[in-house]
């Protein structure tokens, strides 16, 4: 089996989030039409992969990066073990992890036992969705949307990327569960 | 070439499936369009605003499918940077958007599909998109948006409309027209300046873009006639550093961008590119190329911005000090003598090894302030210069060579007399050494090692070091001196036309006309008339000079400020000078996607009052998609179909990119209908959510064509809309023979008549094609036509010639600007100084605006990467994103102020308007400075929940009210009292010059 993974250059993601809302249009994430349905001043989204800003510093020697996050097709996914109905599976030809939106039971367990927050929990559905790394388009030997965006061309994807070495700060141990994300840097 | 191989991949797998997607959730396309239809449903109970079949356009599509559908290429519009979009289509339902893989603004050179690729092989290959043009989709089926003409019921702005037909609208708007529209008669005799009666009529669009202004202007310039054809938003937007770089290159070029591709050293001034700007997504992707070249970047901003956090070098300069940091760093190149000579010593345009040239040894008479000139033998004005103890002509000094400093000297040219002279460069440098670089490090709010250390890298790079203003610099009261003294840097280095340095851009095809034989003109008239006397908001206009009976009757100050250098229009003067009558009162206001009183500083309240006076504004009619800041106070709105359903021709986007772009906008939904008339097939569009055509409708009434189909509902285009009122009013320039087609090339589907919309763009799009060699089936269907039409876009012969730009400039730029120095302000009577400098934040007449310590902090704005200014909150996928925006200051300040993160604020003006929002502290922020973005705390657009139509209440979206609107919270002129601080050079609304007063309100 060959591995499918996500390279992530750093020093050329502009913070742009084009790559959130291409997600979202090419797999019709909520919030899809207004309005947008907001609780205690937060919006109901089911994002697929988010950019995380990270500032450090004090003024004037000030750093921001950004990271995308999606998820990360671990080679051991923790949701997976987590899962009590058997909703989620790792397939075998590029270990894409999927959630069978007919199983899921919306327990969430998968959402807690993830390091990275890739599972979400739609409060449309009431069951827990996430990155399928546009499998639609790998299977139609395309490349997933977030990658053919991505503004600053950071964004890239692979087989057998291997384990990250460069972690972001706030980034959990790779070595978890095989996390298939490399940072350059 | 690999995204073409992706395409190759899915040729020889025709025959596959199409890829199901039963492990994905069940949320996809399908619902969202169910979700989409339960809306329509619900609005087609609304008698007249969207029946079944109206909806037809945008049926549900069962079958959500990634890779199949129809293409269609076209242009995005969710900001003003003119990227392509490559919209997919499936039985009618816009499904996906992407970027045009042919666009250079989508892809870069060693990416972008070559122009030669068929459409079809491209089918699958997608170019990249920003946030905001890829959520477009979610504009064009906003519930929100309008179904049907309103007229208003009771007083303007109560929210209370009823639905009337397009004929009923489209005959009480002509037959008031028709009242008012008068090319001939003197608005007043004794002052004739006023132009004519015509000019009572003003059409304000608040964004318009090619093709469509063209076609705007043909209606209101050439037809109506008016001087107030086009009062559009530049000034509120960039306009002095237009105005800036017009004065610098001689009204030759208002735009250059650094070629970053290949630039060693960058320094945005004030402007953040992985933020903003055009095209924000073209120029990001190339700055990530930049530094990974190890490129070094420079940003000077109060803020922080992710442009800054991408720089080697942050700069949080004092706002409005820019001139300080830039003149600073002047002066460190000066007396270190690390300025290009060679450039600076060129008296003309290519020679020496450069392709443009500088003033820098141009002589200055002593007595006047203007250039030493005579005319040569063949009659051309020309400067002179000094070299070797003499003066010269410029184009004939010995070497093409001048000296930088001969002293005064004196100069006879050619008529007896002496007159005693120096060179611009003397003047310059005399300029830059009033202060020294501590100074101005005081000024700028910087240690003098920044400026410095800065200062020694750019000139390093030399030709590769490049100093790019935008916004930051230039929307202060001082906006033209804060561009010129970055303007100066750029000199320093001379960069003008090297690969790596500063680039005019590639330009666009002239859609047209006017610039290839075979092409016509598609704004020329026949039969029609020239607006005549000043527009409203006096911009290209000298007060002395182009108002003589007004200057005369009010002598200095005017009674309001002209803008004689602005080469567009004083949009924040519009309201204020219509309240004022000056230079006369108007009858009739027609607004296209304007958002003024949002988008302006301070202008709300003005903006309300003077609205609502129907003495001021007798009639007013808008058109708009949905019911916006300005719309909602319309007497009769019309609904204009999205940018998703319209042709234009947008202009190529900035000097960033190096070859040419012929951009094609087109519908990529709706439908249309045919009819043969005059022996051509004319093409009448149906756009989504309408049934029938406005125009149509109009000629089947004339009696030029028949046939069944139903009357026009819905939202209909532009410019078949004005064909609507034009032809009811019999004016020229629509219907038979409104285009000259001398000269025509042959071959072409040439429209001599003008029936429909269609007729104008295929005039067009043949003009695109004689000029380029594109066939205009090609543009058709690559969205546009993109240099190179043959070859490839990575051969680096298409943007470069050896070490210098392939497009060039190849002309003067100056240090000093004459024109500054010779003309009187039309408000003090006293000249501008025509050289860089720090000026003072001032008012009207040019009195420093005292610091208030009751308003401690300096508000600046800026632009998140996804969201545009006025027109994106509509978009749910960017209010996923952060669905409010914050009041943000340093911690230092929160502390002082006895905040938490987080808490709700209330921020009051100095003009004395309120706003609440939550406070967020970043350290990446100047202390003192307050930063908002632009784009949320809206009062209409959709989030008013108080509007009905015939009774029932519109569709409503609170969460686009969210968030703090800036604008209105920014200071008024203390001498005008009823509009924001102005940059009187350049024409800007300033927006970085106000201070606030913030209060907790509560956690």
């Amino acid at each position: 089996m060959t591995q499918i993974g996500w390279i992530l250059d750093l020093t050329k993601c502009v913070g742009c989030h084009a790559c959130t809302v291409a997600c979202k249009s090419e797999n019709n994430t909520a919030p899809q039409i207004s309005p947008l349905v907001m609780r205690n001043g937060r919006a109901i989204t089911v994002d697929w992969r988010r950019v995380t800003e990270i500032e450090r510093g004090t003024y004037p020697k000030v750093a921001r990066e950004f990271v995308s996050m999606a998820c990360n097709h671990c080679l051991e996914p923790a949701c997976m073990k987590s899962c009590p109905v058997g909703a989620i599976t790792k397939r075998d030809k590029d270990g894409i992890v999927l959630i069978d939106q007919e199983k899921c039971n919306g327990c969430r367990y998968c959402v807690w036992a993830c390091p990275w927050g890739a599972p979400r929990f739609s409060e449309i559905t009431h069951k827990v969705e996430k990155c399928t790394f546009c499998v639609q388009r790998i299977d139609a030997g395309l490349q997933p949307a977030c990658v053919t965006t991505c503004v600053g061309r950071a964004l890239t994807f692979g087989y057998d990327v291997g384990p990250t070495r460069e972690v972001p700060e706030g980034f959990a141990d790779p070595q978890l569960t095989g996390a298939q994300i490399r940072f350059v840097r | 070439m690999k995204r073409i191989e992706e395409q190759t991949t899915m040729k020889s797998d025709k025959n596959r499936p199409s890829p199901t997607l039963d492990l994905n959730p069940s949320v996809d396309r399908r619902t969202f369009l169910q979700v989409t239809g339960a809306l329509a449903a619900t609005a087609a109970a609304m008698p007249s605003l969207l029946s079944k079949a109206q909806a037809a356009p945008i049926e549900p599509h069962a079958t959500p499918d990634p890779v199949n559908g129809t293409v269609i290429n076209s242009v995005c519009f969710m900001c003003h940077s003119r990227c392509g979009v490559k919209a997919t289509v499936v039985d009618g339902v816009l499904v996906k958007l992407d970027g045009n893989p042919y666009h250079p603004n989508n892809a870069s050179p060693d990416e972008r599909v070559a122009y030669s690729v068929p459409a079809a092989d491209a089918k699958n290959v997608r170019g990249r998109m920003c946030a905001k043009g890829q959520s477009y989709i979610q504009t064009l089926y906003d519930p929100a948006r309008l179904k049907s003409p309103l007229k208003r019921v009771g007083p303007r702005g109560s929210g209370q409309w009823k639905a009337i037909t397009w004929k009923q609208a489209l005959d009480e708007i002509a037959a008031h027209l028709k009242t008012v529209y008068d090319p001939k008669t003197d608005i007043d005799p004794n002052f004739p300046e006023m132009g004519k009666v015509s000019n009572k009529i003003v059409f304000s669009p608040g964004r318009i873009q090619g093709g469509n202004l063209d076609f705007t202007d043909r209606i209101f310039k050439s037809a109506i006639g008016t001087a107030n054809f086009r009062v559009n938003h530049t000034s509120i937007c960039e306009v002095s550093h237009h105005t800036a770089f017009n004065l610098l290159t001689d009204y030759k070029s208002n735009h250059f961008k650094p070629d970053i591709l290949n630039a060693r050293y960058l320094i945005w001034f004030g402007t953040s590119p992985l933020e903003a700007g055009f095209s924000h997504q073209q120029i990001a992707r190339h700055v990530s190329e930049f530094r990974a070249r190890g490129g070094k970047m420079v940003t000077v901003d109060p803020r922080f911005s992710n442009t800054a956090a991408r720089s080697d070098v942050w700069v949080p300069v004092k706002p409005g000090m820019d001139a300080a940091f830039a003149l600073g760093m002047c002066r460190w190149i000066i007396d270190h003598k690390r300025y290009d000579e060679n450039f600076l010593t060129n008296t003309k345009a290519d020679v020496n090894g450069e392709k443009s040239y500088s003033d820098a040894t141009f002589l200055v008479r002593k007595d006047n302030g203007k250039f030493l000139t005579a005319k040569d033998a063949s009659g051309v004005t020309r400067n002179f210069v000094w070299n070797g103890g003499r003066a010269w002509m410029n184009h004939e000094a010995p070497g093409a060579k001048g000296e930088l400093d001969p002293g005064e000297v004196k100069v006879d040219p050619g008529d007896g007399t002496l007159v005693d002279c120096q060179t611009v460069w003397s003047l310059f440098v005399a300029r830059v050494r009033e202060k020294t670089v501590a100074e101005y490090a005081e000024m700028a709010g910087v240690e003098q090692s920044l400026i410095e250390d800065v200062a020694r890298e750019f000139s390093a790079a030399g030709k590769q070091g490049v100093a790019n203003p935008y916004r930051g610099p230039v929307k202060h009261t001082n906006g033209v001196y804060g561009a010129m003294a970055i303007a100066a840097l750029n000199l320093l280095n001379g960069n003008y036309d090297w690969k790596g340095g500063n680039s005019k851009g590639g330009g666009r095809p002239h859609y047209e006309g006017g610039a290839a034989p075979g092409q016509i003109s598609l704004g020329k008239v026949p039969g029609g008339v020239s607006p005549a006397g000043v527009p409203i908001t006096r911009h290209s206009k000298f007060y002395e000079k182009d108002a003589p009976n007004l200057f005369a009757r009010d002598g200095y100050p005017a009674k309001r400020p002209w803008a004689p250098f602005n080469r567009d229009w004083n949009y924040q003067e519009l309201m204020p000078s219509i309240e004022e009558g000056y230079p006369y009162s108007i009858d009739t206001l027609i607004t296209y996607w304007n958002a003024l009183p949002y988008s302006t500083p301070s202008a709300r309240d003005t903006f309300e009052r003077v609205i609502v006076d129907e003495t001021k504004v007798k009639f007013f009619v808008a058109i708009d998609i949905l019911i916006g800041e300005v719309s909602k106070y319309a007497d009769i709105i019309l609904p204009e179909s999205s940018s998703l359903e319209k042709w234009s021709f947008p202009h190529a986007g900035t000097p960033a990119i190096p070859t040419s772009v012929g951009n094609f906008r087109q519908p990529v939904v709706g439908s249309y209908i045919e009819k043969v008339i005059s022996g051509k097939t004319r093409r009448f569009y149906v756009p989504a959510y309408a049934q029938g055509n406005v125009a149509f409708d109009h000629w089947r009434s004339a009696g030029v064509t028949s046939g069944t189909e139903p009357e026009a509902t819905g939202p209909q285009l532009l410019e078949d809309i004005l064909i609507a009122i034009a032809g009811r009013m019999g004016l020229p320039g629509v219907g038979p023979n409104a285009f000259d087609l001398t000269g025509a090339k042959d071959g072409y589907d040439w429209r001599s008549d003008l029936y429909s919309a269609w007729d104008f763009y295929q005039n067009g799009l043949n003009n695109q094609s004689v000029e380029t060699g594109a066939t205009v089936e090609e543009i058709i269907a690559k969205g546009g036509v993109f240099a190179p039409v043959k070859g490839s876009p990575s051969d680096p012969t298409v943007a470069y010639s050896g070490n210098y730009m392939k497009s060039q400039f190849k002309n003067l730029v100056h240090l000093y600007v004459e024109a500054l120095r010779t003309t009187k302000d039309s408000m003090t009577g006293q000249v501008y100084d025509p050289l860089p400098k720090v000026v003072p934040i001032s008012d009207v007449l040019d009195r420093p605006i005292a610091e208030d310590p009751a308003f401690p902090y300096t508000m600046v704005t800026y632009k998140n990467a996804y969201h545009g200014q006025a027109r994106t909150i509509q978009n749910p996928w960017l209010q996923g994103i952060k669905p409010e925006n914050f009041v943000e200051i340093n911690p230092l300040d929160g502390r002082r102020l006895g905040l938490e993160n987080y808490d709700l604020v209330r921020l009051t003006g100095r003009n004395g308007a309120t706003a609440t929002g939550r406070v967020r502290f970043t350290e990446g922020i100047r202390p003192g400075v307050v930063a908002i973005s632009h784009h949320y705390g809206h009062w209409e657009s959709g989030g008013n929940p108080n509007v009905s139509v015939d009774g029932q209440k519109l569709f409503s979206d609170p969460a686009r009210l969210r968030g703090i609107a800036p604008n209105p919270l920014m200071m008024k002129d203390p001498v005008l009292k009823n509009v924001c601080l102005q940059d009187k050079i350049g024409g800007s609304a300033s927006f970085f010059d106000s201070s606030v007063k913030i209060e907790r309100v509560g956690a």
